[in-house]
Order: C-alpha cells, then sequence, then structure tokens
C-alpha cells in the first residue's frame, strides 16, 4: 500500500507540473469564496479587490483549499456529497468527485497532488489524489471532523474532531493517525504557526494552543463568541480568529499568547485566509455576503466586496505562495 | 488495487449511522416593514425584550431573569402550548437594536430549529417613518444527515418566517393605531 502511495504521489506530482504548465503567469493571486446558499464560488482577483468571476459549483459548498502556486483549488460540497476541483489558472471547473456522505473542512498539500477532506457525517479523513480523481485511502477519526490543516513543512496533517473536543495529528507519509489530544469544546478551524498549532474551540469561545512536538496543550486563549476559524499575518506574529455571533475578529498576539485587539468586521464572520503579501486578512461575512479586507498592521477594514449568499470560505482560500515564511 | 478500494468502501459502512450533528448549512432570515411612525414609539415594544407577549402574536406570556439587562434569560410562554427560552446578548438602546438568542435545546413544537440567533433593529426610514428589520440565523433542527419532513430546513424556515412576518405585521398594525 506505501508503495502505491508512492507511486500516486509521484504521478500527482507530474500531473500538477503539467497542470500548470501553458497556463501562463496568472496576475495577483485569487481569493476563492465558497457562497453556500448560491451554490457558487466567488472569485476575487486580490490585486484589483473585484470578483472576476463566479463558478457554478456542486451542493452548498463550504470548504475550500488551494496550492501553494493556485494551480489546484478544492471545495467542498456538503450537499452534493463531492469535492469540485478547480483549474487555478484558467478559473474553470476541472471536475467533481464523489467524496463520502459529509466532506466539509479539506486542505491540500502543498503541490495540489493531494486533498484531505475531513468526512463530517461518517468521521474519516478521505485522501484524494487529485491526478488520478479518485479517493485512495480513508482514515478513521474522531467525532466530526471539521476543520483539516497540511502543516507548512508538510510532514503532518491535522484533523479537528468537533464533537469529540480533540485534535488528530496524522502522519503526511504513512498516513496513519498519530496523537490525538484534547482540546476545547468543539474544535473547528485550525492553524499552525511554528511550533504552535491553534484550534479555535466554537462552544468554548477560546482558542486551544497546541505544542506541536509534545502534542499537548499549552494555554487556553479567550476570544470572543462562537470562533471559527483563524489565519495568521506579519510574519506569524499575530493570529486572527473569526467570531460568528460577534462580528469581530480577535487579534491574538502569538508571542504573549493573548488576544490584544478585536476588529469589527461583517455579520457572522466565518471562514479567514491571510493573503501572500502577509499584511492583510481577508474574511468572509456569512450573513452579509462580503468578504472583509482587514490590513494586519493598523488593524482597519481597507476594503469590502460583495460576494454571493451565504460566504463561508472555510480554509486556505488564498494561495500562499511558495516563499511565504510560516 | 481491488483490495484498497474494498477497504474503502467497507471502511463507510463502518462509520456510518450517528446521532448529533449539525445540518451543513445555517439558514437566514430577513425580514423588514416600513411602519408610519416614530423610531421611539417602535422601540418602545420592540426594545421591551422582557414582554414580546405585547407585539408577538404567539406569545402568551413571558417570565424573565432581570427584565431587559444583557444577560437575562426570559422564558415565552407560548398560546398553542410549548416554551421557549432565550437570553438576551446585546441591548442598545441608542441604536435601537437588540440581540438574542435561543437555550438549546428548543421545543420543535415551538421553533423546530438549532443554535438560533436574533437580532431586531429599528431606524428611521427617512420619510418620517422608521423601518424595522428582524434577522435570524438557525440551523434545521434535524442534526444529522437527510432529515425527514418537518425537521428540514423547509420545516424551519417556514416556522420562522411565519413568526416574523406575523408579529411585524402586528407591530405596525399596534403602533399606526396609537
Amino acid at each position: 500500500m506505501f508503495a502505491l502511495g508512492e507511486k500516486s504521489l509521484q504521478a500527482a506530482a507530474l500531473a500538477a507540473a503539467c497542470f500548470c504548465a501553458g497556463g501562463g503567469a496568472a496576475a495577483a493571486p485569487f481569493a476563492y469564496i465558497t457562497n453556500q446558499k448560491d451554490d457558487s464560488v466567488s472569485v476575487i482577483d486580490t490585486a484589483s479587490g473585484q470578483v472576476v468571476k463566479t463558478l457554478a459549483v456542486g451542493g452548498q459548498p463550504a470548504g475550500v483549499a488551494t496550492s501553494r502556486d493556485g494551480a489546484v483549488v478544492a471545495i467542498s460540497n456538503p450537499a452534493g456529497k463531492q469535492i469540485t476541483l478547480i483549474d487555478g489558472r484558467a478559473q474553470s471547473v476541472w471536475a467533481s468527485l464523489p467524496v463520502g456522505e459529509g466532506p466539509l473542512g479539506l486542505a491540500m498539500d502543498a503541490r495540489g497532488g493531494r486533498v484531505f477532506v475531513a468526512d463530517f457525517y461518517e468521521n474519516y479523513l478521505s485522501v484524494l489524489d487529485v491526478a488520478e480523481q479518485r479517493v485512495v485511502k480513508r482514515i478513521p477519526v474522531g467525532s466530526h471532523p471539521a476543520g483539516v490543516l497540511v502543516d507548512p513543512d508538510g510532514a503532518k496533517i491535522y484533523v479537528a474532531n468537533r464533537d469529540d473536543d480533540s485534535v488528530s495529528a496524522i502522519d503526511a507519509a504513512t498516513l496513519e493517525v498519530g496523537k490525538t489530544v484534547r482540546v476545547g469544546k468543539h474544535p473547528f478551524g485550525l492553524l499552525v504557526v511554528g511550533k504552535h498549532l491553534f484550534a479555535a474551540n466554537v462552544e468554548g469561545n477560546d482558542v486551544s494552543v497546541v505544542d506541536t512536538g509534545r502534542m499537548e496543550v499549552v494555554k487556553h486563549i479567550p476570544v470572543g463568541d462562537r470562533p471559527y476559524a483563524l489565519a495568521a499575518a506579519l510574519g506569524g506574529s499575530r493570529v486572527f480568529v473569526t467570531n460568528q455571533y460577534d462580528n469581530t475578529l480577535s487579534v491574538i498576539d502569538t508571542r504573549k499568547l493573548e488576544t490584544v485587539a478585536s476588529v469589527k468586521v461583517g455579520e457572522y464572520p466565518e471562514g479567514i485566509a491571510s493573503h501572500p503579501d502577509d499584511r492583510h486578512v481577508y474574511v468572509a461575512n456569512w450573513f452579509n455576503n462580503t468578504v472583509s479586507v482587514v490590513d494586519a498592521q493598523n488593524l482597519k477594514v481597507e476594503k469590502t466586496i460583495l460576494t454571493g449568499d451565504g460566504s463561508r470560505a472555510f480554509g486556505q482560500f488564498i494561495p500562499l505562495g511558495e516563499a511565504t515564511a510560516r | 488495487m481491488k483490495k484498497l478500494l474494498s477497504i474503502v468502501a467497507a471502511g463507510s459502512l463502518l462509520w456510518a449511522g450517528l446521532a448529533e450533528a449539525h445540518g451543513p448549512t445555517r439558514q437566514k432570515m430577513v425580514e423588514t416593514i416600513e411602519i408610519n411612525a416614530a423610531p421611539e414609539a417602535v422601540w418602545a415594544l420592540v426594545g421591551d425584550y422582557a414582554h414580546p407577549e405585547k407585539w408577538m402574536p404567539p406569545v402568551e406570556s413571558t417570565t424573565t431573569t432581570s427584565g431587559n439587562e444583557k444577560g437575562s434569560v426570559r422564558e415565552l410562554h407560548i398560546k398553542s402550548g410549548g416554551t421557549l427560552k432565550e437570553e438576551l446578548k446585546d441591548i442598545d438602546a441608542a441604536k435601537m437594536s437588540l440581540k438574542y438568542k435561543a437555550i438549546d435545546p428548543t421545543d420543535p413544537k415551538v421553533l423546530p430549529v438549532n443554535n438560533y440567533a436574533s437580532e431586531i433593529s429599528v431606524e428611521a426610514n427617512g420619510a418620517g417613518g422608521s423601518k424595522v428589520e428582524w434577522k435570524g440565523a438557525y440551523y434545521r433542527w434535524f442534526l444529522n444527515n437527510n432529515p425527514p419532513e418537518g425537521e428540514n430546513e423547509e420545516a424551519a424556515n417556514s416556522v420562522v418566517g411565519k413568526i416574523y412576518k406575523d408579529s411585524l405585521a402586528n407591530l405596525k398594525a399596534l403602533v399606526e393605531k396609537k
């Protein structure tokens, strides 16, 4: 099985390479916002701050993941029970693949070869091979897996087991589940900065900080009401957390491991991702159908962009780029 | 290859059949109404969180833990039977806006939803009258995959929508009559 895994990886790498070629250089990175009630994805050109395309995808899209170079974009459709793959160069839907009963959170390896999809209803992580366009493995995890994250060096995959109040680490090479750590109540979004894993606990109104080496909780940081997802900026010195019920972002100083400020955004902020300029974070406001662009330095909302109905964008919805420090 | 596929298939059967999961999509409801009266007159009813029976037709009577103070928990006794418990999350008399959320689990006969949160606000409409906006966000009652009828999104939206529409229409009639 390992031999097959390696082969698939090579094939995926090859496919990803071909995928990029001929597409020409893309402009500024694009942000892919899932609009859950419109069954669509708004594509924002982050240079102009404009929606340049709206793509019809499957049923009630929620999660999103991008390869670092932006060539491969994956969208989860919990109601359509599938993953939609988008060609990030042509900005068009490339394939739709059935993946379990409740695909929700997802993450991609750096090259876009494999997509890891949490199945919220069936409690496993599907490993989708992009080149082969099929699920090559299902890894049983905890109850109601939500957020998924591939750590920056690609060695581990983390899954938030929402109803178990825990986060599991999976070895990216062997795809075996390693240590599981109990965090706060109902962890949803995940983020790694340096040696710290941050988990937003929806019902705990806090963020758990886990030392990734020991897989032990270092601290619980109180944030706003119903925290959902996280993103980092400014060389990882600040982490931003969306608080669904407060219409704010909590700003965490990652050195002090404390909430140091709060930023008012739109209503029901949910998905959040950092721009590769390391200076801005983009926030999807579910109730307003907008995206707020927040300057991480002065904590001001620089721009508000109209998207589609029920903007959720759960995951890394902007390609991080190859040269990002984190 | 065949073996791998069969393992994948068997895995999906093992992990099927679970209780207590959220529906994948939160629902939103927005209703507005224009009222030919000053915002203050409208807010006098809407802003009285402790007494929704004054303008919401389904409510018979209400008890609260601390009136119209933030954090106050109110219990709405419904005319057709059952109760509903809600907590006041925020009230701003200057902005004429209040936020509250239901305390789960709700009685599905009263409100077949989960994680219900609501905000009502009153503002001047620029024509000497008021505009009231009532917003709600919630999940359907059935929290697992493939909900039965009566516990799906349509049922949730139908009940919440009716409460909003009927109450706002009644509010308009009450205030304009004064």
